[in-house]
């Protein structure tokens, strides 16, 4: 039986076998400068940040890693391509034009890079740092040329675009070593406001998890519409944050109730009209 | 004073229980492994009670810690030693205290130590735990920029250490201020850090070695150096337990004097 497809197959491969024995140098000098990059990029990655590592950030190592790899590859793919004769200069001037077209329809990715390079300077946050952008709370978990990844407390990967970070309002939760956490109160107009302070003041000295100092701020803060609005400002290590939170919040509900401190549902006094008075305003003004 | 920080014996099987101010611990031994259970009062009444290894059932309410290790037969032998808390400590004078220029005043700060559980004979020593001996409260030494996870002393620093009643397990620190600039030295609170500090067992006190604090500018850091041996007060207290971290007779320079109210908006 006569095959022509399978007969012709020899002949279809023969112009890429000529080629590649035409062009076998070319090709064995470029898997070696491959491997060499790749090896090179490693070892460089290495040496380079190893003295730095006392002082840079672990987001300034990580950008320098990656500089490196980038640069390196760059000059992988310029020397194969040159192995094959093609001409850098006709290419870098193509380059040149497409840049300006691809800036153009690539104008988020140039904004993403360019802010990725103003929070590089600026340093609002490293690899580590808990953030609150917009919803997402997390631990910043890599600083890339376009976005930031950040792992969520509940272990989801969420990717935030550096244009975000710029353009919006952005919280470094773990900035500095302690914080304070403020509770808001209130508490029924027939209490002792002396008396409540003392008793916030007793709650926070007995919570393991309360800086002694800074001493906690305890203060009356207004007259509210229901009820004696309270502030219990209490200072604290920033890796204690839960456990002081819980505790807290418990310890107060727990010696308000056994100090029969009332905490008041909002009041609303309704005034009924039984008569009907057209001018129900007038009605109340002049009860 | 009782012998308190010893060595003692508990055969397999056994539980014994001690009574250290707040802190109630017991220990097991079983065969291969360790038990630590331990219930710690905030009832500042408690601080002077103290019961020693006393024979007692394990109490399987109470959550505890396991040890377990291959040990040789009859290894049954359980160290309490004393250690200083794992943080530096705040003590502060009853109230702010001024040292004139070029003065010298001597104070007395009380540190409440750890005991550290170490199982086993002293060629093959394996600590258990460390359990501290008083409701240490966390404090924060520098501004909220910057600064230094504490403790607070819960006693005041007192000008003469009969002031100061004698525990078994609190460490009386003697600092002697030296103010060698112009201007007064205000002292509100010292960070005294623990990690340099030996322990000596006086007849009645628990002594560390002497502090000396050399202040000769209006910097915030202070000349810092340790005594190498027991301190004047009691010269022949023996030495109990040694520094963590050695310095050298020259001292080291740290902030050891804080203003915090000058550097915190509260509001």
């Amino acid at each position: 039986m006569d095959f022509p497809f399978f007969n012709s197959i020899p002949e279809r491969f023969q112009p890429i076998i000529d080629s590649f024995s035409e062009r076998h140098e070319a090709i064995i000098v470029s898997a070696i400068i491959i491997a060499l990059g790749f090896i090179l990029s490693i070892i460089l990655g290495r040496i380079v940040i190893r003295p730095w590592r006392r002082y840079l950030s672990k987001q300034a190592m990580m950008v320098l890693r990656k500089g490196i790899g980038y640069g390196i590859f760059v000059i992988v793919v310029m020397m194969v391509l040159q192995e094959f004769d093609v001409k850098l200069t006709a290419i870098l001037g193509a380059a040149g034009i497409l840049g300006i077209a691809i800036g153009f329809a690539a104008q988020t990715s140039l904004s993403n890079i360019i802010s990725g390079i103003f929070l590089l300077c600026e340093k609002p946050f490293q690899v580590g740092d808990v953030i609150k952008v917009g919803d997402e709370t997390g631990v910043v978990e890599s600083i890339d040329m376009l976005s930031l990844t950040l792992r969520t407390f509940n272990n989801l990967s969420v990717r935030l675009p550096n244009e975000t970070l710029v353009k919006g309002q952005l919280t470094n939760i773990t900035r500095h070593p302690i914080r304070r956490f403020d509770i808001k109160l209130g508490v029924s107009y027939r209490e002792d406001p002396e008396r409540v302070l003392e008793v916030l003041r007793s709650v926070a000295d007995l919570n393991p998890h309360v800086l002694v100092e800074p001493e906690p701020l305890i203060a009356l803060t207004g007259f509210g519409e229901s009820q004696l609005d309270f502030t219990l400002g209490v200072w604290h290590e920033k890796d204690d944050f839960i456990e002081m939170r819980n505790s807290i919040l418990s310890a107060i509900k727990k010696r308000f109730l056994e100090e029969n401190i009332e905490i008041p549902f909002p009041h609303r006094v309704v005034i009924s009209n039984p008569e009907g008075t057209e001018n129900d305003a007038d009605h109340i003004a002049g009860t | 004073m009782e012998p308190f920080w010893t060595t003692i014996s508990i055969p397999v099987g056994e539980t014994r229980h001690w009574e250290l101010g707040p802190l109630a611990f017991w220990v097991r031994h079983t065969k291969g492994e360790w038990h630590v259970a331990s219930i710690m009062t905030p009832d500042r009444s408690q601080d002077d009670r103290w019961t020693l290894a006393v024979p007692s059932a394990f109490p399987d309410d109470l959550e505890y810690e396991r040890f377990a290790f291959n040990s040789q037969e009859g290894d049954d032998t359980l160290s309490l030693k004393p250690e200083f808390p794992d943080r530096s400590i705040i003590s502060k004078p009853l109230s702010r205290v001024e040292i004139p220029s070029n003065s010298t005043a001597s104070f007395f700060c009380r540190v409440s130590l750890c005991v550290k559980l170490v199982a086993g004979r002293e060629n093959s020593p394996r600590t258990l735990t460390t359990l501290a001996l008083a409701n240490l409260s966390r404090s924060w030494f520098g501004t909220p920029l910057e600064g230094e996870a504490c403790y607070a002393s819960s006693t005041n620093a007192a000008r003469d250490h009969l002031e100061l009643q004698p525990f078994p397990y609190r460490v009386v620190c003697p600092v002697t201020i030296i103010n060698r600039s112009s201007e007064p030295l205000p002292f509100e609170r010292i960070c005294i850090r623990v990690n340099h500090l030996k322990i000596y067992q006086g007849e009645q006190y628990l002594w560390s070695n002497e502090i000396r604090v050399s202040k000769s500018s209006t910097f915030e850091v202070s000349q810092v150096t340790y005594g190498s041996g027991a301190p004047s007060t009691e010269p022949n207290a023996a030495e109990i337990a040694q520094a963590r971290i050695k310095v050298s007779p020259g001292g080291i320079l740290l902030r050891t004097f804080n203003n915090l109210r000058k550097t915190i908006e509260i509001h």
